[in-house]
């Protein structure tokens, strides 16, 4: 039996994919550990006060835990598994639209924006070194707030769970050396 | 909103490197500088102001937020505008050795550091300095990224550090972008290259490729052009070229 690791089933979308993987046969973990087919950050830290504009008195104090929650705690329990997966040896994290440069439309939320983005540049380069001895990656945005869980859940399950092929007949054509952020509808966001 | 006689610009970590280069350039074109101090190694902003009347050497640690509110109290007593912000300070310094994965522990502490230092000031500076920027026609934000900041075409396989904190910084910049371009503020994004350190008497490390001096041209050079597309949020390297995210 594969063993995933879910960092969190507080979450809707934690406990929904929880059930996704369990439904298929997958032992589900909440603690880092050895063995782990797949380690899956579901942290979507968006702090009460992280709600404000430039002008309406952002806090740097905010910021930081903003980044404490989203990015440190998530790479310290991912340094505890990484060396022990096996399988697929897949890494997951969440991220959203929020965090694109390109296109986020947010006026708000500095803290959980600038540390998803910080995300995106770390799991690159992570990408850039391990890819090459066989780890691989996802990024997914759940389409909180706009999705209901289940449905995003099920998305999640089926993106993190299949291999990324630019031709899904050719498995020579292999799309995993390049890091992508997909929503839970398909679509890729840009960086 | 008022055009003023004299533009008036801050310029943080401008103790050396690029940041006391822009603020030559800026004293050149005619701008008052604030040029943030940082570093007690470096006295080079001292002399700078006795060759030009209109510098303000201001003590500016832009981790520190009693730091910034003091800054804007000095400008908002002595001026009562901000033309041009200029958010440039940065910490490089430790080792360049962290990966996911790696040898050697990551030093979480001072990713943390790093984060407080190279992203989180930048909106922080225009939240604090909005007041006095609205109270100008010119509105014009700078901001130094770095071209490892480009996610898509990053390449290294360690060292995330500095590159994670300029990413982030890219996204912090958009928000702002989208909230205050309808205000009228023009935006820079700027790569500024691999540029030569400079030393506490002014000269330079000859490793690395660029002088500051450069870098700086360019840059100020694109803060004071007008686009005709601003309404598009662009990272722009010293050489005048366009860089995806």
């Amino acid at each position: 039996m594969s063993t995933v690791y879910i960092s969190s089933l507080e979450s809707d979308f934690g406990k929904a994919l929880a059930k996704e993987f369990e439904k298929n046969g997958f032992s589900v973990v909440t603690e880092p550990c050895g063995g782990l087919e797949y380690f899956i950050d579901v942290t979507e830290c968006r702090l009460p006060e992280d709600d404000k504009a430039v002008g309406m008195g952002i806090d740097p104090e905010v910021l930081d835990r903003a980044y404490q929650e989203n990015v440190v705690k998530p790479l310290q329990a991912l340094e505890k598994a990484f060396h022990g997966m096996t399988g697929a040896k897949r890494i997951c994290f969440l991220s959203s639209k929020d965090a694109s440069t390109n296109w986020s439309e947010a006026i708000k939320g500095f803290g959980y924006s600038m540390s998803k983005g910080a995300l995106h540049n770390i799991l690159t380069i992570t990408k850039n070194t391990w890819y090459p001895k066989g780890y691989t990656f996802r990024l997914f945005d759940p389409m909180t707030g706009s999705l209901c869980p289940e449905k995003a859940a099920a998305a999640a399950y089926r993106y993190f769970t299949n291999g990324r092929y630019l031709d899904d007949d050719d498995y020579d054509r292999d799309d995993e050396k390049n890091l992508i952020i997909r929503d839970a509808l398909g679509r890729e966001i840009p960086w | 909103m008022t055009e003023h006689s004299i533009r008036t610009a801050l310029v943080t970590g401008a103790d050396r490197g690029l940041g006391y280069e822009m603020t030559v350039r800026l004293l050149d074109e005619g701008f008052r500088v604030y040029a943030g101090k940082f570093n007690d190694e470096y006295s080079l902003l001292d002399r700078l102001a006795e060759e030009y009347p209109e510098l303000r050497p201001v003590q500016l640690n832009v981790s520190v937020y009693e730091e910034i509110v003091n800054v804007e109290k000095i400008i908002r007593e002595e001026c009562g505008y901000l033309d041009l912000l200029v958010s440039n300070a940065a910490f490089m310094g430790g080792p360049q050795n962290d990966q996911v994965g790696g040898d050697v522990p990551i030093d979480f502490d001072l990713m943390r550091f790093s984060f407080n230092t190279n992203t989180a000031p930048a909106p922080v500076l225009v939240d604090v300095f909005l007041p006095l920027l609205l109270k100008s026609d010119y509105r014009r934000l700078h901001f130094t990224s770095s071209e490892i900041s480009s996610v898509r075409l990053m390449k290294r396989t360690g060292s995330m550090r500095y590159a994670m904190t300029k990413s982030a910084l890219n996204v912090g910049v958009r928000l702002m972008f989208n909230e205050l371009r309808p205000l009228g503020f023009r935006f820079r994004l700027f790569q500024p290259g691999w540029m030569k350190r400079m030393m506490p008497d002014g000269t330079l490390d000859p490793r690395a490729r660029l002088d500051p001096k450069q870098s700086a041209e360019m840059a100020v050079k694109l803060i004071l052009e007008d686009r005709p597309d601003e309404d598009r949020l662009t990272l722009v390297d010293y050489l005048g070229h366009e860089l995806s995210f």
